[in-house]
């Protein structure tokens, strides 16, 4: 069920903001993300698309969908409470990370996250 | 010294550069590290150890001292009064006595004997007599504290568990928020909607109230608010034939071809068998296969032996322990994972930075031994894989052999890694490419293909009398993992003292000190050693075993960090038994070291105060462009994801030169300068905060 997730996604969000009711909630994971409503690529899991999202999915997804899923992951992992959150890393780079990694055929079963979490530390020193 | 290293040095002391971490890491639930003491609010206590397993025969057993041990016995099996499993039991110990069969591919054929065979039918007659269960889920949801379940030989695809919903509405209420604010399972949710994820779902503990709203940055500890009472600690569950493959546990659908290595095309369940918070598990002789993430998965639990088990085909890790204590995994095979055949990530901190929570520490907490990790992306990985041994392992065919790290700190505790000790394996021809077309493993994470070890973020481990051959670019890699890389918010729970680094975490350089590499054979091949089928079955590049030298790409190699310190070579041995033969950056001329130099070995390991990174520019944008993935357009090229030349061909002589001369002119190119630039620039910057 490859991106059939939007809606339980935006589901998922307002039910743990209600579920939960927790006044340091996360302002990213919970308020819809970004222009026109547009939702991360791949299948929601556990709340959230981040584990499942892969090149496949970001090859067969819009431009906003893509960059709705920067955006999750950016919120995935960037813990929200640290005094540090600033992400160093630009959703702009992110995608252009995203478009080269994903462009062989090979690549189709890259976990996003699993790249994003390793090119997000190099922010300070790519420029 | 030239002035302008210096700078470098200077630079990345306050900046805390960024370097590319190689192992996969996953999500979880804001998790904790269980309770290390035993619980004795059970009878025998639950956890505090490695629990021990029973014996299949005392299963079946009417002697009163075996029957007076506590817990119920519950069967499960396949056909008409079991018609179906007994008949594949008596096929299997048929052929086990006729054959035999390999526990795992890398260890010779074991046959049973006449009397071997009679005992085993005998047994599992008497099973069949004692089965009152169809499915597996079945048997542990009738289950409580010490018991135990034996499953019959059979294929079982738990088509009641493959029906339930995923992402069902029933549970939505329980999801959580993690350290980051993002929705996740929480414990309850698992517990009310097993199925959700789960095949086959253990439940260890009552639910008792809400997780913690916010995730508590103490991790030493489950929240007692959410910690019930032991409910199926102490459980057993083990396959009755012969060999693990006659008890398939499966989520997979879809097969190409047949028998316990077919693989599968879809999945109808992201894990298999997931135990959790179930302390004193015990898991023996059966195979999970065909997962969409993990076969084996098991959570916050204290107590866990896995013996003879087998993870096959599962799509991202085929076992994955997370914040567990005690654990001992032998004996095991696992194959087909695109990310790691094991994992044991965010394990406890027994090790350099143990605190008075642990008060027998320091220890190791989890054990790998006698496995085969193979034809998978890693063989082993572990985020934040704290004290944590593996050893007398063969490690082979992989794209690389193991990996742990720092990098992932987000969602695992235990920052930074330290303490990890691998011992005594054999590991080679690593070299599966699994970004090739027509790989059968489809990759989930970029590793560079080739490579024995990778550490990268790793303080106080030992890498010790182990065999590595065959490993066309690298026997082993070491770089660090400054903190501003781990999840740029900083990272998961608290850091506890003990950090190998001196300044560390305060200097934000915590990674990549004290490690040390010794009495390690390179690239030879052990006397008599021959290769596992496996290898070619895979379509593996590998040398020919019968030479006395496989030779790896290059044997050690390191990034230099600056201000890294206490990293020892010593007493290792190259391809022709002398030290001199060992390879290192530079040496082998593949890697881009400017220029190239020996490592430190710190007076036969003696004084490891006089290993100090000095930085090298060329080595950081190697990484940095490696890290970005397959297709990277940095400044210098990253060869981590074409298949590696065997070493020594001509072919591989003319990329080392080409890589040494590119590293060579990057240096020179306003490139170079500029990341030179911004390293001292953020230094400066951290000097001046």
């Amino acid at each position: 069920m490859r991106r059939a997730g939007a809606a339980v996604l935006a589901a998922v969000a307002a039910a743990v903001a209600v579920g939960c009711g927790d006044d340091e909630r996360a302002p990213e994971a919970a308020q819809p993300v970004g222009p026109a409503q547009a939702q991360p690529v791949g299948d929601v899991s556990g709340g959230s698309t981040a584990q499942f999202a892969d090149c496949g999915d970001w090859k067969a997804g819009s431009r906003a969908e893509r960059e709705a899923t920067v955006r999750e992951l950016r919120g995935q992992f960037t813990p929200q409470r640290s005094k540090s959150a600033a992400s160093p890393l630009a959703d702009e780079r992110a995608y252009e990370i995203f478009e080269n990694a994903c462009a062989p055929d090979y690549s189709e079963s890259l976990r996003l996250y699993k790249l994003y979490v390793k090119v997000q530390g190099f922010a300070p020193l790519s420029g | 010294m030239s002035s302008s290293r210096w700078a470098i040095v200077v630079g990345a002391l306050a900046l805390g550069v960024a370097i590319p971490g190689t192992a996969g890491a996953h999500l979880e639930r804001p998790s904790y590290w269980p309770d290390p003491a035993p619980d004795t609010a059970v009878s025998p206590p639950a956890g505090g150890a490695v629990p021990k397993a029973r014996s299949l025969s005392s299963a079946v057993s009417r002697t009163p001292s075996v029957v007076a041990r506590p817990g119920d016995v519950r069967v499960v099996c396949q056909g008409k009064r079991g018609a179906t499993s007994i008949r594949l039991a008596q096929i299997s110990i048929r052929r086990a006595q006729r054959d035999g069969f390999r526990v795992r591919p890398s260890q010779p054929v074991v046959r049973y004997t006449a009397k071997q065979a009679r005992t085993m039918l005998s047994i599992n007659r008497k099973l069949r007599d004692m089965c009152r269960f169809k499915t597996v889920q079945a048997a542990v949801t009738a289950s409580g504290n010490n018991d135990r379940i034996v499953i019959m030989p059979g294929l079982y695809t738990e088509p009641q568990a493959r029906k339930q919903p995923t992402n069902d509405e029933r549970c939505r209420p329980l999801l959580q928020r993690d350290a980051s604010g993002s929705p996740t399972p929480s414990y309850e949710y698992q517990v009310i909607c097993p199925h959700d994820q789960n095949l086959v779902y253990l439940q260890g503990r009552e639910v008792t109230g809400k997780p913690l709203s916010t995730p508590r940055s103490d991790r030493r500890g489950i929240p007692k608010q959410e910690l019930g009472a032991c409910v199926r600690c102490n459980v057993q569950i083990e396959g009755s034939g012969p060999q693990a493959d006659d008890v398939i546990i499966d989520a997979g659908k879809d097969y190409a071809g047949s028998g316990p290595e077919a693989r599968p095309g879809g999945h109808a369940k992201d894990v298999v068998l997931r135990v959790d918070r179930g302390d004193g598990f015990v898991g023996r002789n059966f195979l999970m296969r065909g997962a969409r993430e993990h076969g084996f998965y098991t959570e916050e639990t204290d107590g866990v032996l896995l013996d003879r088990t087998k993870f096959f085909w599962n799509a991202d890790y085929g076992h994955l322990a997370f914040t567990s204590d005690h654990q001992l995994i032998q004996n095991c095979d696992g194959m087909g994972a695109g990310d790691a055949a094991l994992y044991p990530g965010a394990s406890p901190e027994t090790g350099a930075q143990a605190t008075d929570f642990y008060p027998d520490a320091p220890r190791m907490n989890t054990t790998v031994r006698r496995c085969d990790m193979r034809n998978s992306a890693l063989g082993y990985s572990g985020s934040m894989g704290n004290a944590v041994r593996i050893t007398e392992n063969h490690i082979y065919g992989n794209t690389a052999g193991i990996a742990s790290d720092t990098l992932s700190s987000s969602g695992h505790p235990g920052f930074p890694a330290d303490s990890s000790q691998i011992d005594n394996n054999f590991i080679y021809a690593n070299n599966f490419n699994v970004y090739s077309k027509d790989s059968p493993v489809k990759p989930l994470i970029t590793v560079p293909i080739g490579t024995g070890v990778v550490y990268a973020g790793m303080n106080s481990a030992r890498v010790h009398n182990n065999w590595f051959f065959d490993n066309w670019r690298f026997g082993t890699m070491l770089f660090a993992v400054p903190d501003a890389l781990t999840s740029f918010g900083g990272p998961e729970g608290d850091v506890f003292p003990g950090v190998a680094c001196a300044g560390a975490p305060g200097n934000g350089i915590s990674t990549s000190c004290g490690n040390n590499y010794h009495d390690n054979r390179m690239g030879q091949v052990p006397p008599g050693f021959t290769y596992p089928a496996k290898l070619d079955e895979y379509k593996v590049p590998h040398g020919d075993p019968t030479r006395e030298q496989l030779p790896n790409g290059t044997d050690f190699w390191w990034d230099e960090f600056p201000t890294n310190t206490g990293n020892c070579w010593y007493d290792n041995v190259g391809r022709d038994g002398t030290k001199g033969s060992v390879s290192g950056p530079g040496d082998a001329g593949r890697s881009p070291a400017l220029p190239p130099n020996i490592l430190p070995d710190c007076a036969g390991g003696e004084n490891p105060a006089i290993s100090i990174g000095l930085g090298d520019v060329a080595k950081e944008q190697y990484l940095l462009t490696c890290a970005e993935g397959p297709n990277a357009t940095g400044p210098l090229p990253c060869d981590w994801y074409e298949a590696p030349t065997r070493p020594g061909s001509a072919q591989a002589a003319a990329r080392s030169r080409a890589m040494a001369e590119a590293s060579k002119a990057f240096a020179r190119t306003p490139q170079a300068a500029e990341l030179r630039a911004r390293m001292q620039e953020l230094a400066a910057a951290g000097a001046s905060g």
